[in-house]
């Protein structure tokens, strides 16, 4: 079942069209990965969906009842330009977010204490925002982004800022959240973390939905039947020798002491069939389909349209 | 309401409220007693010596104020100078003999307090007076003034004023006086917290923008509760503060009262800038002849004067007046501190919402001249103009206000208030997550005219 669904949305500045008829699901237990370029439309899309702004048309429902002002306690948004009161004392400021979600005092403490735990900057509770680093003032937002355990995320970028260290952690506490069962939408410019994390994804640009589906039927879509093949022959003998029709060799070159080419393979045919032309040749070390990465994606179906080719 | 509570308390603790709110009552206790202080310290007991070559002054005395003591000497002007110069003595009064002129010279070192010259003027005369009624005619001033007291006694004066429209009113100059003085110190104080929890607000609101807390909160409430959380929270500050002054204040008033009561008979009379020739005359009066009329005195009058004043109905109005002109700039400076990225925008957009706030202040003398006239009205009427020009009139009681003009200005400013509150909701809403872009007056009204 979806938890999200979002219909025909349109919003427009007064000079600019930021989204143009987008509709789109996110279904339950599922990490969706909100992709585009900068100023492709998707803060304004993620602003639209925490009821910052209205849209001019369409219409979003959360669980299957429109979207209203109810619903904002069921959503926990890290926004991508966060900041926190400089002033303030961390824990304070900590409960008074909580509190603004609807989390009473105590038990906004309570949980509170369980996470600055879990990040270890328990230490850091009576200190004043002003004195964390960045990195810490990130975890803190993401503290208080969970805190009020809603059952649907956004995050916006969250991984700027972090270091690898800390990224990972974060990396963990997302995926744990959506073990427990939570929905989360995720917009990133970090493909890597994408491919890791999501299981779907919508590529927004130029206001318009370009691409949706799961990550994985989507690589598959745009695959380009290129195999990684690793390898000994005898004599030296290369895999351009082969006379067939099944591949075209594109690339060949040697790894330590044996070889690794790049093959591009007929669309029609499969890797058994590959298997079955390489094997008589030579003798194979390792074997895989290059897959296309959502970085290639991004950027092909990006380029794409800015060519002013088709609407995909 | 979470709102409110933060607002509240982050700025409560904040130390510049503590100074403020301790400060302030002391700065104020200050600036009213240490005049008082300084008034009393220059009266305390200034020794004058006395040389008189004319033998018409050997009885010179002081009269009621025993501040002043006469020393006669007998040494030449030139040793009494370096005694003076010496410290022996305050001050030096030299009369000479001279056959055609009556009068002498005071030589000080430094300045002597206010009246202390009128005050040797009038020992001069009552002097001479009694030479006068003694060798001349032979009566001893004790059985005069019995005499006169007795015959005098029997006037009684009062006193009636006429206002415009031929009704009267026991009203004196010195209630007029009184009234000026508290039109002109509540349209101060009225102007200087609208002010000051004002740019609070827009402190507060600009701090919330550029450090980018504000979407983390939009996601949570609405921008317009927000908004208004913040205004009430400040105004409860504010509030706060009154209260703390006031308490402050008056237990400070309390506590030098009791400490120094000498000195605050003096700051009572000195507060209504009763010119002190005046002041010594009266009280040389009212002793020399055992007149006792109370309604001569000056201090009764101001008491008068200050009792004349309807304090309910002035604290009150205060109250509507602060909290709905605060409401109205308020609103007016949080859209701004929403619109704007930077400082340089901040000021281009505050200075139209300063200038008649200050433009009151100008406008104030005249107000307070003429509290009935149409100046005063029209800035009345006014929301932008009504809570200080309305306090200032305030004070001048029924005959300056009607209280149609009171409800007038205060439904007016009610409708201002909400005007505002709901036009810088639109401004706020919309700006509070713009960046980055400089924005027009032009795009404002269209923000304000967008509908949802």
């Amino acid at each position: 079942m979806d938890i999200l669904k979002i219909q025909h949305i349109s919003k427009r500045f007064s000079d600019t069209v930021a989204l143009d008829d987008v509709s789109m699901s996110v279904g339950e237990h599922k990490i969706l990965g909100l992709l585009g370029p900068n100023g492709a439309g998707k803060t304004t899309l993620i602003r639209i969906i925490n009821q910052i702004t209205a849209p001019d048309e369409g219409e979003i429902f959360f669980r299957g009842e429109k979207l209203s002002r109810k619903h904002i306690a069921l959503i926990g948004y890290l926004p991508e330009e966060r900041g926190l009161y400089r002033k303030m004392k961390v824990g304070e400021q900590a409960v008074y977010l909580a509190q603004l979600k609807g989390v009473p005092k105590k038990e906004a403490e309570r949980r509170l204490k369980y996470w600055f735990e879990k990040f270890e900057i328990s230490s850091w509770w009576n200190r004043h925002v002003e004195e964390l680093s960045k990195g810490m003032q990130q975890k803190l937002q993401f503290i208080v982004t969970v805190i009020h355990e809603p059952p649907f995320f956004i995050f916006d970028e969250p991984f700027s800022g972090f270091d690898p260290i800390n990224a990972n952690l974060l990396k963990q506490e997302i995926l744990h959240l959506k073990e427990k069962g939570a929905t989360i939408i995720f917009s990133t410019h970090n493909m890597s973390s994408v491919e890791e994390l999501c299981d779907d994804i919508v590529l927004i640009n130029r206001s318009q939905k370009i691409l949706e589906g799961n990550i994985h039927e989507i690589k598959n879509r745009f695959r380009k039947h290129l195999f990684e093949v690793e390898y000994n022959t005898e004599e030296n003998k290369d895999l351009s020798d082969i006379q067939t029709d099944l591949f075209q060799v594109m690339q060949t070159e040697p790894v330590f002491n044996h070889w690794k080419s790049c093959l591009q393979l007929q669309p029609q045919a499969s890797a058994n069939h590959l298997l079955e032309a390489l094997l008589p040749h030579v003798q194979i070390i390792s074997f895989r389909e290059m897959l296309p990465d959502m970085n290639e994606i991004f950027i092909s179906q990006v380029n794409r349209m800015g060519k002013g080719g088709d609407d995909a | 309401m979470t709102i409110i509570r933060r607002e509240y308390n982050q700025a409560v603790r904040k130390k510049s409220f503590l100074v403020l709110t301790i400060l302030g009552p002391i700065l104020m206790a200050a600036l009213i007693v240490t005049p008082a202080i300084l008034a009393t310290r220059s009266n305390n007991d200034v020794n004058i010596a006395v040389l008189d070559e004319s033998n018409l002054f050997q009885k010179l005395n002081s009269g009621n104020d025993k501040e002043i003591h006469f020393k006669y000497l007998s040494a030449p002007l030139n040793e009494l100078k370096e005694g003076l110069v010496e410290g022996l003595y305050n001050a030096v009064l030299y009369i000479p003999y001279n056959s055609t002129q009556i009068g002498g010279m005071v030589y000080t070192t430094s300045p002597l307090g206010s009246g202390v010259m009128s005050n040797i003027l009038a020992a001069m005369k009552q002097n001479l007076t009694d030479e006068i009624l003694t060798d001349e005619f032979g009566i001893d001033q004790d059985s005069l003034n019995l005499y006169i007291a007795r015959q005098t006694d029997k006037i009684m004066l009062g006193q009636m004023f006429i206002n415009e429209d031929m009704s009267e009113t026991q009203q004196s100059s010195y209630v007029k006086d009184v009234q000026q003085i508290m039109g002109m110190v509540v349209g101060i104080i009225i102007y200087f917290f609208i002010f000051m929890y004002c740019s609070m607000v827009l402190r507060g609101v600009l701090e919330e923008k550029s450090n980018r807390v504000v979407e983390i909160i939009v996601s949570s409430v609405k921008p317009v509760q927000l908004m208004i959380g913040k205004i009430v929270g400040i105004a409860l500050i504010g509030i706060t503060q009154l209260l703390i002054w006031v308490v402050l204040l008056t237990g400070i008033l309390t506590i030098c009262k009791a400490t120094m009561p000498e000195v605050f008979s003096v700051q009572e009379r000195s507060a209504i800038e009763v010119p002190q020739q005046q002041a010594a005359n009266y009280t040389n009066f009212t002793t020399q002849w055992g007149a006792d009329d109370e309604l001569s005195t000056p201090d009764n009058e101001v008491v008068r004067a200050l009792q004349s004043i309807d304090y309910t109905r002035l604290v009150l109005l205060f109250i509507f007046f602060f909290i709905t002109g605060y409401f109205l700039y308020a609103s007016l400076y949080a859209a701004v501190g929403a619109a704007v990225d930077n400082d340089t925008d901040t000021q281009q957009f505050t200075l139209p919402l300063t200038i008649p706030l200050i433009l009151m202040i100008v406008v104030s003398s005249y107000i307070i001249s003429e509290p009935d006239g149409p100046l005063a009205f029209w800035c009345s009427i006014i929301p932008f103009t009504a809570p200080i020009a309305m306090l200032i009139r305030i004070p001048f009681g029924a005959a300056a206000v009607q209280d149609w003009e009171i409800l007038l200005s205060c439904a007016l400013m009610l409708i201002g208030c909400m005007i505002s509150v709901k036009a810088a909701a639109k401004i706020y809403r919309t700006g509070i997550l713009m960046y980055g872009k400089k924005i027009t007056y032009k795009e404002l009204w269209k923000w304000i005219r967008f509908k949802e």
